[in-house]
């Protein structure tokens, strides 16, 4: 405990204050990798295995044990090596720290515990068997002091030291098997299992959360206060502060938010949430566990202590960290009105902040994108929202594809003339500009003179001629004068530019990204045509005959998935196959790569050793990249949210592209085998084919490829096919070798 | 003439394959050399050695009730594309071939007659193909590994000799049938379906199923009633009544067969 103690404070010390808060650079892993990131799954499960034949238990529970094992080795290893938790970082540092605290006060708690701080929004906490306590940075950013942490990591050690997600695993197990005997009539089954679970699981919460307080107790921390930690939890769906969004933060100079898209009065907090169902829940009612605290603390005869053991000033630097990384974590999950208000949050103390600003044109231009395509229809979820970022939720759900693209150019356009050197920004200006050009052909269309003013009042005498005009006006004509009207009360667009489209540089941007888009509706109307269909359906005879031809050099293989199924087996997921599978799939790129005269570079986290911190951080950011492309889909976003790092990524490794790939088999239930045998019966000569069809084990594989080029954001699926058959090394070899020919063929002169 | 009209087109459609297509292979490897045996079965057909229902030739001999007819070769493979493989084959069969035959015979104070007899053959004989296999990509199959159908031109010649005959009707003669030494050429097309597998990345198995489809249709004495007519010329009547046989033989008795396959593959 003393060397867990010894090393988070060196850690800590050296760490935490690197972080310059005006010039935020986003978190990295940094350090040694941990041996629990690299250490195959495999031999984590069997050293698991073999203290299981130190006890004696029984047979039934001696095979679920070992399957928990199995499990959990493998879903924790999957998640150590996703790239969403960070090591050697400050956060991590300060969290084992604090650990380290809670610790030292139990002499009891014998098991190793390492904390790690997760990258998700999520606001939650969890632990392990194995004693691996993940902190979200969406918790870390709720908190208010050191005391409320510590009491939250050991609430997580009572489970690592109990067992709970052992036993909530083997509980579930003979749950299922009772259920089964019970018939109950008129009653799902599954409901009553998922019930009688989820109550186990309050259980255990109940006890995680007495036994963790008893714990706290003994700490040197204070336990004024320490009840609001279910505050954190049950507003834990609100960001971490409640500022009122302003409408000034797009407005400036000329351009004024229209009033469609302006929210006066926002929902009350709490009125979307009152009602749970707790029965269907895993943890209990918060304001029980609350109750149940206070209770527990009347009769605890602890005084004194103190909010932050560790430090105050790291606590608010950790917590700081953690809230400036929320902006970008929202926008890799698309999600831009929460972006927004977040970056909003922390702009209130850093008003000039580059990152923050950064962010927002970031969440404008991805909006922007969405809503300029037209196969894609957002989820409106602003009722749902309440407190001030409702306000946010509205501009984005009901702001016009227009209106968003002419404000996020607007927005990236004053950050770029702030930052110029930032490609980042330089190319989400070039691209909206680009997507300006479906909505005006010129920037005369942007002036307060093309706004169309209210009709003066007539008078008296002019009346008799009024009506006479009136009469000879046709309806649409009156129709076109309303819509206008209405048109001119939305139209903030218009004075969007007022400020700078004088400058020769908008005037330059403005006419390229006219040029490019006529360019791009030229090419799309020549596909639409009966000349650029026929030519279509050529290539495509072309492509299926000789394959793609993408005339790439080299190439980044980032993390090739091997999976192996059986559908046969109750637990499906083969573990162990899919390991030593996914070795065996890096042994086969590797070789067919050079049979082909492709040159690859492989990134996989299984086959890092420690020293490559920086390895995991880059395959961390290809594939959160990744991620984000799989959800755009064909949404032409050229800009990923992480784009700066993904091209210093590529720039390291020399590439322009990079190459995601994997095998799913799947073993099925054999089908037919009879029918195939008695066919054989009853025509010989098909004898041999029969027996051989019914003998043969039911396979099948999905094999895929897909070239992304990381600079332009476009990608090219080489193939994504399903077959009937094995995965076995000839045709893993062939396909392999097929892929890369057509990724280095160079493509046919035109 | 359709003959050479076939090969012809199929020799300028393989140019054309070669020459704008690109040349995978399996990990480069188009070039495979193959050993290949073709069985054949025959329903109470005659064999090589075995004159099938036709017990009646000698008491030693077994009527045949499913025999088996073989051809052995080489067969070599070039891919030419993702989905195409060129290959050409050679091979060497044996096999049974029963017909009647007429050989005259003298009558004192009368015109000489002709006696019938069945005669049996024991066949072998050379043939060759040139074909193309179209690969299944859609069932993960690559030239070439994996599923394929294909399409083959085949020429058979046939060179048999008379190790048997029996009197039908008549009387006996001593004159020769003029056929003890023949020979005969048989064209087929051939569609076949089979799946290659590669083995330690050099070995290749082929396992699959042809459908022969005779060309010389009007050979056949399924299309040719005028078949049993005696023209009176014996010598010319037997050579007539020989190609028939061999034709119709290794066209019906070998419309369907099994071939296996094991090679190499090499660049």
């Amino acid at each position: 405990m003393k060397t867990i103690f010894i090393l988070a404070l060196m850690l800590g010390f050296t760490s935490v204050f690197a972080q310059n808060f005006d010039n935020y650079t986003p978190l990295t892993c940094s350090g040694k990798i941990p041996d629990e990131f690299t250490t195959p799954s495999t031999k984590k499960y069997k050293s698991e295995i073999k203290k299981l034949e130190k006890n004696k238990i029984k047979k039934r529970e001696r095979r679920e044990r070992e399957q928990f094992a199995l499990e959990s080795s493998f879903v924790i290893d999957d998640l150590l090596q996703s790239g969403l938790v960070l090591f050697g970082d400050p956060i991590s540092a300060y969290l084992n720290e604090v650990a380290a605290r809670v610790v030292a006060a139990d002499p009891s708690f014998k098991k190793k515990v390492s904390i790690y701080a997760l990258r998700s929004t999520a606001v939650n906490a969890f632990a392990t068997d194995r004693g691996t306590i993940f902190v979200t940075l969406g918790l870390l950013a709720q908190l208010e002091n050191e005391a409320q942490l510590a009491y939250i990591l050991s609430h997580e050690m009572t489970h690592v030291q109990e067992g709970h997600a052992l036993n909530l695993f083997l509980e579930a197990k003979e749950i299922r098997r009772n259920a089964d005997k019970v018939a109950v009539y008129g009653k799902s089954k599954f409901d009553e299992k998922l019930l009688s679970k989820n109550r186990y699981s309050k259980q255990l919460e109940s006890e995680a959360d007495n036994k963790g307080l008893e714990r706290f107790l003994r700490t040197g921390y204070t336990t004024d206060d320490l009840a609001s930690v279910f505050d954190v939890l049950e507003y834990a769906y609100l960001p971490f502060d409640e500022i009122v969004f302003e409408r000034n933060f797009f407005e400036s100079g000329t351009y004024h938010l229209p009033d469609d898209y302006w929210l006066k009065d926002v929902a009350a907090i709490g009125s979307y949430r009152q009602q749970q169902d707790s029965l269907k829940s895993t943890h209990p009612d918060v304001s029980k566990r609350r109750e149940e605290m206070v209770s527990r603390l009347k009769q605890s005869a602890k005084s004194g202590g103190t909010k932050f053991l560790v430090s105050e000033e790291r606590f608010n630097q950790a917590r700081k960290m953690a809230r400036f990384e929320l902006p970008d974590m929202f926008l890799h999950k698309s999600l831009t009105a929460e972006a927004i208000y977040i970056a909003h949050l922390l702009l209130q103390e850093y008003p000039d902040n580059a990152y923050l600003q950064k962010c927002v044109a970031k969440a404008l231009y991805l909006q922007a994108k969405y809503k300029n395509d037209r196969d894609y229809t957002l989820r409106s979820s602003w009722a749902e929202t309440e407190g001030e970022s409702q306000r946010v939720q509205f501009i984005m759900d009901t702001i016009s594809a227009r209106e968003n693209t002419v404000l996020g150019l607007r927005y990236a356009w004053q950050q770029h003339l702030r930052h110029p050197d930032d490609k980042e920004l330089t190319a989400m200006t070039k691209d909206l500009f680009v997507e300006l050009g479906q909505y005006s052909a010129s920037l005369s269309d942007f002036s307060e003179n093309a706004v169309t003013a209210a009709p003066a009042e007539q008078p008296e005498k002019e009346e008799k001629e009024v009506k006479k005009t009136e009469k000879k006006r046709s309806k649409y004509d009156k129709i076109k004068e309303t819509r206008k009207k209405t048109e001119t009360e939305t139209n903030g667009w218009r004075t969007a530019f007022e400020d700078f489209k004088h400058s020769d540089d908008f005037k330059t941007a403005f006419d390229e990204g006219q040029k490019i888009y006529a360019k791009n509706k030229q090419h799309a109307d020549y596909l639409a045509s009966k000349k650029g269909v026929a030519e279509t359906r050529k290539r495509l005879r072309d492509i299926s005959k000789h394959g793609y031809r993408l005339g790439v050099n080299k190439v980044l293989v980032v993390n090739p998935f091997y999976l192996k199924l059986d559908a046969r087996k109750e637990n499906a997921i083969q573990y162990i196959q899919s390991e030593s599978g996914q070795v065996r799939l890096s042994d086969i790129i590797g070789d067919v790569a050079k049979k082909a005269e492709l040159k690859i570079t492989q990134l996989d986290v299984a086959a890092l050793n420690e020293g490559q911190a920086d390895k995991f951080n880059d395959i961390r950011v290809l594939n959160e990249w990744f991620s984000e492309q799989l959800a755009y889909d064909k949404l032409p976003v050229t800009q990923g949210v992480n784009q700066a790092q993904v091209n210093a990524v590529a720039d390291k490794y020399g590439v322009d592209h990079v190459l995601y790939t994997g095998v799913i088999s799947l073993r099925e239930k054999k089908k037919g085998a009879i029918f195939s045998f008695a066919l054989g019966v009853l025509y010989p000569p098909l004898l041999p084919l029969a027996i051989y069809s019914a003998a043969r084990p039911d396979y099948d594989m999905l094999y895929y490829a897909v070239v992304f080029n990381v600079k332009e954001g476009t990608f090219q699926t080489i193939k994504y096919d399903y077959f009937n058959l094995r995965d076995s090394d000839t045709l893993l070899k062939s396909h392999y070798y097929d892929t890369f020919l057509q990724i280095k063929a160079k493509p046919a002169k035109r | 003439m359709l003959m050479h009209k076939s090969l012809l087109a199929g020799f300028f459609t393989a140019c054309y394959f070669v020459l704008s297509a690109q040349t995978p292979g399996y990990l480069g490897k188009k070039l495979s050399v193959q050993a290949e045996i073709n069985s054949f079965f025959t329903r109470k057909g005659p064999t090589a050695n075995n004159n099938g229902e036709n017990g009646w030739y000698s008491d030693q001999e077994t009527p045949g009730a499913i025999g088996m007819n073989w051809r052995a070769g080489l067969s070599v493979g070039y891919v030419i594309s993702r989905r195409h493989q060129l290959y050409v084959s050679g091979d060497y069969l044996r096999t049974g071939i029963i017909h009647y035959a007429y050989a005259p015979y003298q009558i004192p104070f009368s015109d000489p007659e002709l006696a019938e007899y069945s005669v049996f053959h024991e066949a072998s004989g050379y043939s060759g193909a040139i074909g193309v296999r179209f690969f299944k990509t859609q069932a993960g199959a690559l030239a070439p590994m994996g599923f394929y159908n294909g399409l083959a031109l085949q020429a058979t010649r046939l060179n048999a000799n008379i190790t048997r005959k029996a009197l039908q009707s008549g009387e006996v003669s001593a004159t020769p049938f003029g056929i003890e030494n023949a020979s005969a050429l048989s064209l087929a097309a051939n569609y076949e379906i089979g799946s290659n597998i590669i083995i330690r990345d050099k070995v290749l198995l082929t396992l699959g199923a042809r459908l022969n489809i005779p060309l010389r249709l009007r050979k056949l004495d399924l299309f040719d009633e005028s078949s049993a007519e005696v023209t009176g010329d014996y010598l010319a009547d037997n050579k007539t009544l020989f190609e028939r046989a061999a034709i119709t033989r290794m066209a019906y008795l070998s419309v369907f067969s099994i071939h296996v396959g094991v090679g190499l593959l090499a660049h």
